[in-house]
């Protein structure tokens, strides 16, 4: 099928955006958030290495886990299997449908 | 196992907005000018050049016939009186956002569609708020009134693309209250009006249609796909199966598409764009503008240190309404963000692709980026030293301003270097 016929394709493939306007949104969207900020700041070095190792390995071996991301207003529970990588974008992709901010997870479980 | 998102519920109908702001870059200018509030205001492209042309038109100047992409010296005829402000692209951008920020605090899935539109899915929110559709649209508008001076107008459905057709064909034309929600009960009532007033239907895909027999949006919702698809296979060849589902689906109003929050959060590509003064005729004028636009995108990839391994290229003439150029694109043996690499995809693929026809809009993107701390070594060739160049150049143009060091070409006559680096989007910033 058609890109533009799935997910979001319809949409991708029409926008009328000024490349400006789209390097703004970018790079807003890179900016920590307030309310992440606050909720990372608790995450010491070690903690941070920890879900950092357990990141890696779920990777590797395709196991689910549970994630806890800073969010406004509320925090979010994220579950699924990482089904990708973005190294540059530092990010994982969980189940193919949620793109997740590395430095916005807080927590995770097995 | 799948994605589990808490606390928000899952339902099985959303609700969708899209709002869209009247006369954006007019309603901006009056809002910072109280002074012109009640006057015919309008943006123009080059206000010193009576040839210039409108970008926006608000209604009072609309109201003496004033258009949108007409020539300031027709629309000053029309209306003697008229207040002309300069564009003011950069903080266009930021009120826009301004907007994103408004609507993120009623709902987190917002998704820009262009400067002056916005998704926003709000099912989740209604509760939270304890209304229904209509009352939330409401409370956004007036919002976003009192905040920013600028009135939107809002489309509501179950998806996307009927919320897009509910503000374009419905919530626009109301004088009222500038709100439409389209629901299973009235969706009948999208079906009389003409087909180009549907959201993906140009004047050339209406004369396609109207050769098959359809007439109006109800006529194509009532075609049964493979029917539409048979047809236009005949016109459109092998293209003809996506393009009539899309058609299809969109006079049905069925839509799947997210609302996605995170459609801005990584940089996909790196571009500039520019329209030209006048038309160029020729490969050797337009090939300048293409080494200015490709140093340009490959000096802000450098910055954000990606490379990239897709150019594309798209040129347009100036007549909007027969539109004419092409937009197509190549992929790269091996990822840069080398100038004299992407100027020599860029010009590839445009001597490829262009028909002749006068050039107005050129644009280049690198796409398909990476990061750049894996730099390809190639044989034969001394990237790295045309890499420090580059960087070196950069440092220059940091310190001493855009246009302090550039490639000879660009002080030719048809250079735009000066010119781009003053705009955005083709105008002021």
């Amino acid at each position: 099928m058609s890109k533009k016929l799935q997910g979001n394709g319809l949409f991708e493939s029409s926008r009328m955006m000024l490349f400006e306007h789209r390097d703004a949104l970018i790079a807003r969207q890179q900016q920590p958030h307030p309310a992440s900020y606050t909720s990372r700041r608790g995450l010491d070095e070690q903690h941070r290495e920890e879900i950092a190792a357990r990141l890696g390995a779920a990777l590797s071996h395709g196991s689910p886990i549970r994630l806890t991301v800073a969010d406004y207003p509320d925090n979010r529970i994220i579950e699924g299997i990482i089904t990708r990588y973005d190294a540059a974008g530092r990010r994982i992709r969980l189940n193919d449908e949620h793109w997740v901010r590395l430095e916005n997870i807080i927590d995770m479980e097995e | 196992m799948s994605a589990i998102l808490r606390p928000f519920v899952r339902r099985d109908k959303r609700t969708v907005l899209l709002a869209d702001c009247q006369s954006f870059y007019a309603s901006v200018e009056k809002a910072a000018n109280p002074s012109i509030r009640n006057k015919p205001v309008v943006v123009a492209g080059d206000p010193k050049r009576r040839s210039g042309i409108i970008l926006a038109a608000c209604p009072t100047a609309k109201a003496y016939g004033v258009t949108t992409a007409e020539s300031l010296r027709d629309a000053v005829k029309k209306c003697p009186e008229l207040v002309v402000a300069l564009p003011r692209m950069r903080h266009y951008i930021d009120m826009s956002i301004h907007i994103t920020r408004i609507l993120e605090s009623y709902t987190e899935l917002v998704e820009p569609f262009s400067i002056d539109e916005q998704f926003a899915d709000v099912t989740n929110s209604l509760a939270r708020f304890g209304c229904n559709p209509i009352e939330l649209a409401t409370h956004i508008q007036m919002r976003i009134l009192q905040e920013t001076g600028i009135y939107t107008r809002i489309g509501i459905a179950e998806n996307k693309i009927l919320a897009k057709i509910a503000c374009d064909i419905f919530a626009k034309k109301d004088p009222e209250g500038g709100l439409h929600e389209i629901t299973r009960d009235n969706i009948s009532d999208l079906w009389s009006h003409e087909l180009n007033k549907m959201f993906g239907i140009g004047t050339r895909t209406m004369m396609h249609l109207h050769k098959i027999g359809i007439r109006n949006i109800g006529d194509l919702a009532a075609t049964p796909l493979e029917t539409l698809k048979r047809k236009m296979r005949v016109l459109l060849g092998r293209n003809a199966d996506i393009w009539s589902e899309v058609l299809w689906r969109t006079a049905n109003g069925i839509d799947d598409s997210p609302v996605n929050p995170d459609a801005f959060d990584t940089q996909k590509g790196i571009g500039r764009q520019t329209t030209l003064p006048v038309d160029y005729h020729t490969a050797e004028d337009i090939h300048v503008v293409l080494l200015e636009l490709s140093a340009l995108i490959c000096e802000r990839s450098r910055k954000k240190h990606y490379q990239g391994a897709v150019v594309s290229v798209g040129v347009q003439g100036a007549d909007f309404d027969k539109p004419t150029g092409f937009s197509r694109q190549m992929k790269l043996d091996v990822p840069t963000n080398l100038t004299r690499e992407v100027y020599a995809a860029a010009k590839q693929v445009f001597e490829k692709h262009w028909n002749g026809l006068p050039v107005r809009k050129v644009w280049v993107q690198l796409g398909s980026l990476i990061s750049d701390e894996a730099v390809q070594l190639t044989l034969f060739d001394d990237r790295h030293r045309h890499l420090v160049l580059e960087q070196t150049m950069d440092g220059i143009r940091d310190a001493y301003g855009p246009t302090a060091v550039f490639f000879g070409s660009s002080a030719s006559r048809s250079a735009q270097l000066t010119n781009i680096a003053r705009k955005i989007g083709g105008h002021l910033k």
